[in-house]
């Protein structure tokens, strides 16, 4: 039988769970999940008089569950001749438990939602209502330094999985109330919490507002990846060039606040998003604010000369060697004819197959353990290097022009721009074996085309690149002692540019 | 999602065209290690109005041998195109050819003719150095030269190295020779001839090449040369200068000593009266140090240092006297003299009643030399420091 999909299946139902609020409306929605857990209690330790608690094994810390929440309501000097009603919730309301978060509940849906949320709930069957406690057990991934982007001088503290610990991450470097986090919960089935986080006066308000509607239209089952996201807000989805900045470093992710980006932090997830992306945003690291003012732009422009090198080397080496070889000097010319003497491929297949091989080199030692990741990449090394340039099936040139070219892609720091930076490598390449420069000009046209008309959230992908002043330009690539740059970016449009004194 | 798939089925018919043999779509590409790299052309002319052409492609690897082939046609690049036929590569490509050699009936007859071939085509540069063949054909030059691993192009790149330094002669391009020709009708090219390198180094035995001072190109032909006892009296007017030349002088204590001189400039000044030229002031200074004593002479003494400084002054007015005698029997400014007085003042020189293509033969040039002498090399010479007490 044809699966035909249901149509009526989305969108949300809002809400999802009707009806009010009883022992038995959980145990049918919770039906098969072994983890639900209900305990009766007697209130202030007498018979006539029960309670319903109610929690997710796992979920929540048993040892809360049991000190905070059940020693308190079984105590009969404080809840003695005490009915299940109003008067015990009253108390509770104001402290009668120890927790720092008590919420009355009237709803089931509202109930089932703080239960899946690490609370624990007290159900008072005959006032159709519960009040629930925060209880989140504290098994969580500590704070340490972010793999992805480690650095020799600076904070050590990167984002972990817990959206709370993150925004605390955050909230502990900026500490003022304009630091504003506004959270949502996206996915239908996993009902993610994401955090649309800011600072008010300095972030551009139509930006956050554009944010929140973009999350607001997000209807999934679950955000489980950083793709899941990405895919739907940004605001070109076949643009294989990445729109969001992300990082697992919290001073960064606060730097970049401070600039006027809006940031968006998911629980889950150790990584946090800014925006607007821009393509100098993607080209600039940690360090370059680190080092002193020269020694960071010096860097900056080696990476922008590296990333050069790594999209153009191998296209223009098959554009020289296939169809410009009098544009090179002559004695290059013979070494790389020497070198080639008893290759039997033309050069177009040889750099194919060596970028081919470099990238099934990456992909294999990725997803491999650390350990065996560094003997495949030794054992690739090898193979693919020496043994078959000895072999004579490769030239050693075509060899080091693909290293060099991979070698230059790593000092990209954004990793989704080193993937982007990869398939516009092989596209020059194709260009170049189909019509030598001139095949590299329109492809070089067509991708800074391509950026000229990408944004990302209202901004233009190229800023400052792009129709700015020379001053505003050159500041992407060069940075300026701290002391002289007293505005934030200006592209941003944010309701206050000025930055210091 | 249609189009798309409408889109790569068109682009996966391409290799069914047969446009994308190589795997591009454009047949001039051709890989590079299929290229025979020429560095040297040589070309003589064949029977009544054929040209013959040798060209040289030296050795790319350790056990290879340098490539000589010599075809004969009708023009340069028709002869070039049968070349291509006996390469054991697809092809000669000749953009990297560094030297270009006329034999010496070829430039007898029609040097532009030949030229012409540079100045068209597309794969050649400008910068090519132009040689002349003195007695001799380009064919030998370029099939006869070298060893096994070594060929014409190893020998002529050397050479022009070595030519400032040694002053031989200096090597002019296929465009300076061209420009010359269209601007002045003559010009001078580097001359080399062919000779036994065991008359040049002890033990070979093949043929080399070396320089044979300056052809003279005068209305696109070959009309003389400048010898290489003449050669540094010319180099004196050739780019405004010349940089190193050793002389030899009798000291006069008997013995003789070497002189390298560093910067010779030679201004010319030409002299009117009542817009005639009347004669033309050569005033030429150079700067010496002394390179080898063989005989008692005290060189701390300024005395001797004057007379020294006297008689390379005396050598190189002989010499420049030579040059210019020679110039004015051809009746040829292949020094290029009055380009030079032209640029000083070209009113004048535009005003004058005669040509001055009339009137050089007859012109008069007052030589003066003027020496300095810098250096002695010797230890008690404080470095940095000129005086009585320091020559």
């Amino acid at each position: 039988m044809k699966n035909v999909p249901n149509e009526n299946a989305h969108p949300r139902k809002e809400p999802k769970y009707e009806g009010d609020i009883s022992v038995n409306i959980l145990d049918t929605i919770f039906t098969d999940c072994d983890d639900f857990a209900t305990r009766k209690v007697y209130l202030g330790g007498e018979e006539n008089c029960e309670v319903t608690v109610a929690f997710i094994d796992g979920v929540v810390s048993g040892d809360s569950v049991s000190k905070d929440i059940i020693n308190p309501l079984t105590n009969k000097l404080r809840f003695g001749g005490m009915t299940a009603g109003k008067a015990a919730i009253d108390l509770i309301l104001h402290g009668g438990i120890y927790s720092y978060a008590a919420k009355l509940r009237d709803t089931a849906d509202d109930l089932v939602n703080d239960l899946i949320n690490g609370f624990c709930a007290i159900i008072f069957e005959n006032e159709k209502q519960a009040v629930t406690f925060e209880v989140k057990t504290g098994e969580k991934r500590g704070v340490s330094e972010p793999t992805g982007e480690k650095i020799l001088k600076g904070a050590k503290d990167g984002f972990v999985e817990t959206l709370r610990v993150n925004t605390a991450l955050v909230r502990r470097r900026i500490k003022n109330p304009d630091l504003k986090i506004k959270q949502t919960i996206v996915g239908r089935q996993s009902q993610t919490g994401v955090a649309v986080v800011y600072i008010d006066k300095i972030a551009n308000m139509d930006m956050v507002s554009e944010l929140e509607k973009r999350l607001d239209d997000i209807d999934i089952d679950g955000l489980m990846s950083t793709g899941h996201l990405e895919d739907y807000i940004v605001d070109n989805k076949t643009s294989p060039l990445p729109q969001l900045i992300y990082t697992e470093r919290s001073d960064k992710f606060c730097i970049n606040l401070l600039e006027g980006r809006v940031g968006i932090i998911i629980d889950g997830l150790p990584t946090g998003y800014l925006l607007p992306g821009t393509f100098a945003q993607f080209m600039k690291a940690p360090e370059d604010y680190t080092e002193h003012f020269v020694i960071g732009s010096a860097i900056t422009l080696l990476r922008y000369t590296c990333l050069m090198i790594s999209l153009f080397l191998p296209a223009l080496y098959v554009a020289i060697a296939m169809y410009h070889q009098e544009m090179i000097p002559t004695q290059l010319m013979q070494s790389i004819i020497d070198s080639k003497q008893h290759v039997p491929f033309d050069t177009s297949i040889e750099v194919l197959g060596m970028l081919l091989a470099f990238e099934l080199l990456q992909e294999a030692s990725v997803r491999l353990p650390t350990a065996v990741g560094e003997t495949l990449g030794m054992i690739g090394a090898l193979i693919v290097g020496q043994s078959a340039v000895e072999a004579q099936i490769i030239s050693p040139l075509v060899v080091i022009v693909v290293a060099l070219a991979g070698i230059s892609g790593y000092t990209v720091t954004n990793l989704n721009l080193s993937s982007s930076l990869r398939y516009c490598r092989l596209l020059l390449v194709i260009a170049a074996l189909l019509g030598g420069m001139y095949g590299i000009a329109v492809a070089t046209v067509l991708i800074i085309y391509h950026m000229g008309t990408l944004e990302s959230f209202g901004v233009a992908y190229l800023t400052p690149f792009a129709g700015d002043s020379i001053k505003t330009m050159s500041q992407a690539v060069f940075r300026w002692p701290l002391p002289k740059a007293k505005f934030r970016e200006g592209a941003l449009h944010g309701e206050n540019r000025r930055n210091q004194k | 999602m249609k189009k798309l798939i409408v889109l790569l089925t068109a682009l996966m018919m391409f290799p069914l065209t047969g446009c994308m043999g190589e795997l591009t779509l454009n047949n001039m590409s051709r890989d590079i290690a299929k290229y025979e790299l020429v560095q040297t052309i040589g070309v003589d002319s064949y029977a009544s109005d054929g040209v013959t052409v040798s060209v040289s492609a030296p050795a790319v690897g350790d056990d290879a041998s340098p490539l000589i082939l010599t075809g004969t046609g009708g023009t340069v690049i028709g002869a070039l195109e049968k070349l291509h036929n006996y390469a054991p590569k697809d092809k000669i490509f000749y953009a990297h050819t560094k030297n270009y050699i006329i034999g010496e009936d070829a430039a007898k007859s029609n040097i532009p003719g030949y030229l012409d071939f540079i100045e068209r085509d597309m794969n050649m540069r400008l910068d090519t150095a132009l040689f002349i063949v003195k007695e001799g054909t380009a064919e030998d030059l370029v099939t006869q030269t070298g060893e096994d691993d070594t060929e014409i192009t190893q020998i002529l790149l050397s050479m022009q190295k070595n030519t400032d330094l040694l002053s031989d002669c200096k090597v002019f391009t296929c465009g300076e020779v061209a420009a010359n020709l269209a601007e002045y009708g003559c010009s001078l090219v580097a001359a080399v001839s062919l000779i036994e390198a065991e008359n040049v180094v002890s033990g070979a035995g093949t043929m080399t090449a070396l320089p044979a001072g300056y052809g003279i190109i005068k209305d696109g032909r070959l009309i003389d040369y400048v010898d290489a006892e003449l050669v540094s009296g010319a180099n004196v007017f050739i780019d405004g200068g010349m940089d190193a030349d050793v002389m030899e002088i009798d000291d006069g204590y008997g013995g003789v000593m070497a002189f390298r001189t560093t910067l010779t400039r030679c201004e010319p000044e030409p002299v009117y009266e009542n817009g005639v030229l009347q004669y033309i002031n050569v005033n030429v200074t150079l700067t010496a140090n002394i390179d080898s004593v063989s005989s008692n002479i005290d060189i701390y003494d300024n005395a001797v240092l004057s007379e020294l400084e006297s008689k390379i002054s005396a050598e190189q007015e002989k010499r420049i006297e030579e040059i210019l005698t020679f110039s004015q029997d051809l009746d040829t400014d292949f020094l290029a003299i009055g380009r030079r007085i032209e640029l000083k003042a070209p009113v004048k020189f535009a005003k004058m009643p005669d040509k001055w293509e009339d009137i050089f033969s007859e012109t008069m040039f007052n030589l003066s030399v003027d020496t300095d002498i810098e250096r002695t090399y010797d230890m008690r010479e404080p470095a940095g420091v000129s005086g009585e007490n320091n020559a």
